[in-house]
């Protein structure tokens, strides 16, 4: 089974369609060329997909660099406890 | 020469015009004006000639660029609007093909930015843009008419401009500002880049009806995005049907924006099921929703739906906009109602032509006013107009213009064949075997497209049908997907 981060990881890869030398786990809306609002979009969709969560209107916005995708997700209850 | 002009429309000089969400800066008429009459004053003193010129302006979403393709075409200069972001590879196919005689570029972009040989620069403008002229001025002609040049070409391909004239800008602008019931009043802030039609439709209407304009280069699915058009109390929104995709998701009610009142839909169509859920939304806080439909190639706009006949019209694409006129026409003859061929269009907003090279800019209005879309539909009795496909192989995925057979060309290789069709906001790539090197051509594609590999679809078919010219019979392959 992969774990939550490996989930989020390829979630990331596939929603922005990121390049295979990119780091994802440091990534932000501000430095990534391919995260325009329509990866936007697809990375909501991953997400929602992967861990069978419904991101509000708020979280859809705040969702801005895969640090903040962790925190949606603990808020969701849907990532391992801190 | 007939010099842009609506820059100086009459309105009050001290009225507010422009808001640059990156300076965090309103501005008046009267500022700028004088920032372009700055502008245009330091391009005159670099390009050391009083002969029109062409330039290229790499352009994004603030206040520099919009003071540089104002002031490009208030000199009477040509311009070419074009995405600072571009591939840098088809930017050098431009500038090879259409030799400019100046580029301007962000300021931000310097570093790695080289026009390569034959160009003095960078020069830093008071405009905040960085300005080169080519040390070779082309002994070639621009039409006096010539104004302004959109790219229709995508960023791949045989790259080609469409021509428009002052005089273009100067009749679609009150065409389609009588058709948004346009006032002093309006703030209206811009989703899509200026650089394209869209983009340019709500600026010259803004400067011709005496209201203003919003500029940010936030992304519409951040909260930075409607934070500002929550602040500076925007009145009116237009966008693709992407823009409303996300707009439905992100809830419009939740997003606390109650100046938004009017809505402008166009560059595609919006799925009928989601435009008439918007359209119920939209009618019950009050606000105005318009859907239409144009093309770079007449300025912008052609038809809209009269807000009155939602959600009954829905599915067309409304009335040609007075004094413009939409009709079918099959091998020149006038279609009756339900009868399906290519629709046509006369109005003020036709362009004089395309240009495929440099050569062509010498060249006027080769159109005289009408134009075949490239679009295939029909009217019904009452004279609404409603689209079934595209008889060209130019679709919109997202907004963006994509050449389906720069689509075939860039996944194409020797031994599978090819076949791309768009389907609403996705393209469908029909391929013969198994090809474990598809999925990669296909992110390359996506990556040159400027596309989310999502937009891709893959469909195996065991041979792909063909027409007795030997060509794709498309219509086949659209039949397939149906069944």
């Amino acid at each position: 089974m992969a774990t939550p981060a490996e989930k989020l990881e390829s979630a990331f890869r596939s929603g922005l369609a990121l390049p295979l030398k990119c780091d994802v786990p440091t990534i932000t809306a501000e430095t990534a060329k391919q995260w325009d609002s329509v990866a936007h979009l697809q990375l909501v969709g991953a997400i929602e997909k992967d861990f069978g969560v419904e991101l509000s209107p708020g979280d859809v916005m705040d969702l801005d660099s895969y640090a903040a995708a962790v925190g949606i997700l603990q808020r969701l209850n849907a990532w391992p406890g801190v | 020469m007939s010099a842009y002009s609506l820059l100086r429309s009459g309105h009050d000089p001290q009225s507010r015009v422009c808001f640059d969400a990156g300076l965090n800066t309103w501005l008046t008429r009267a500022e700028l004006i004088s920032r372009t009459d700055d502008f245009a004053a330091d391009l005159t003193t670099h390009l050391r000639s009083e002969r029109k010129a062409l330039g290229f302006a790499f352009l994004r979403n603030d206040l520099p660029s919009v003071t540089v393709h104002l002031g490009i075409m208030e000199a009477g200069h040509a311009i070419a609007a074009l995405d600072a972001e571009l591939d840098a590879d088809f930017r050098r196919q431009l500038i090879a093909r259409f030799h400019p005689d100046f580029i301007l570029v962000p300021v931000d972009d310097i570093p790695g930015w080289s026009p390569g040989e034959g160009w003095t620069g960078p020069v830093m403008l008071r405009a905040g843009m960085v300005l080169w002229c080519s040390t070779s001025r082309p002994q070639r002609e621009i039409h006096p008419d010539l104004a302004l040049l959109f790219s229709t070409s995508g960023s791949t391909g045989s790259p080609r401009f469409v021509r428009l004239s002052a005089r273009n800008l100067a009749l679609h602008t009150p065409m389609l500002n009588a058709a948004l019931a346009s006032s002093p009043a309006d703030v209206a802030i811009l989703t899509s880049p200026v650089f394209n039609a869209l983009g340019q439709s709500l600026i010259h209407g803004a400067l011709l009806s005496g209201g203003s304009f919003v500029l940010t280069r936030a992304r519409i699915t951040s909260a930075e995005f409607w934070n500002i058009v929550r602040t500076c109390g925007c009145t009116r929104i237009a966008g693709t049907p992407y823009f409303y995709q996300v707009l439905d998701r992100l809830d419009l009610e939740s997003l606390n924006v109650p100046t938004l009142q009017t809505f402008i839909c166009t560059g595609g169509r919006l799925p009928e099921l989601l435009a008439t859920k918007l359209h119920g939304r939209l009618t019950a806080r009050g606000s105005t929703f318009h859907i239409m439909y144009g093309q770079a190639e007449t300025t912008a706009r052609m038809s809209g739906i009269p807000p009155a006949l939602l959600p009954a019209a829905i599915r067309s694409v409304g009335f040609a906009l007075p004094p413009g006129r939409l009709w079918v026409e099959a091998d020149g003859r006038v279609c009756g109602p339900h009868e399906e061929d290519e629709l046509m269009y006369e109005g003020p907003g036709v362009m004089m032509g395309y240009a495929n090279s440099s050569d062509d800019l010498a060249a006027g209005d080769l159109l005289g006013g009408t134009i075949a879309t490239g679009d295939l539909g029909y009217r019904d009795e009452a004279g609404l107009i409603y689209i079934t496909g595209r008889k060209s192989r130019f679709v919109k995925v997202f907004g963006w213009r994509v050449s389906l057979d720069d689509v075939e060309e860039i996944l194409a290789c020797e031994s599978h064949h090819i076949a791309a069709l768009n389907d609403t906001e996705r393209i469908v790539v029909f391929h013969l075997h198994s090809d474990p090197t598809l999925v990669e051509r296909i992110h390359e594609a996506a990556v040159r497209l400027r596309l989310h590999p999502s937009c891709f679809t893959l469909f195996p078919v065991d041979s792909l049908p063909l027409l007795p010219t030997g060509k794709i019979n498309y219509r086949a392959l659209a039949d397939l997907l149906q069944s």
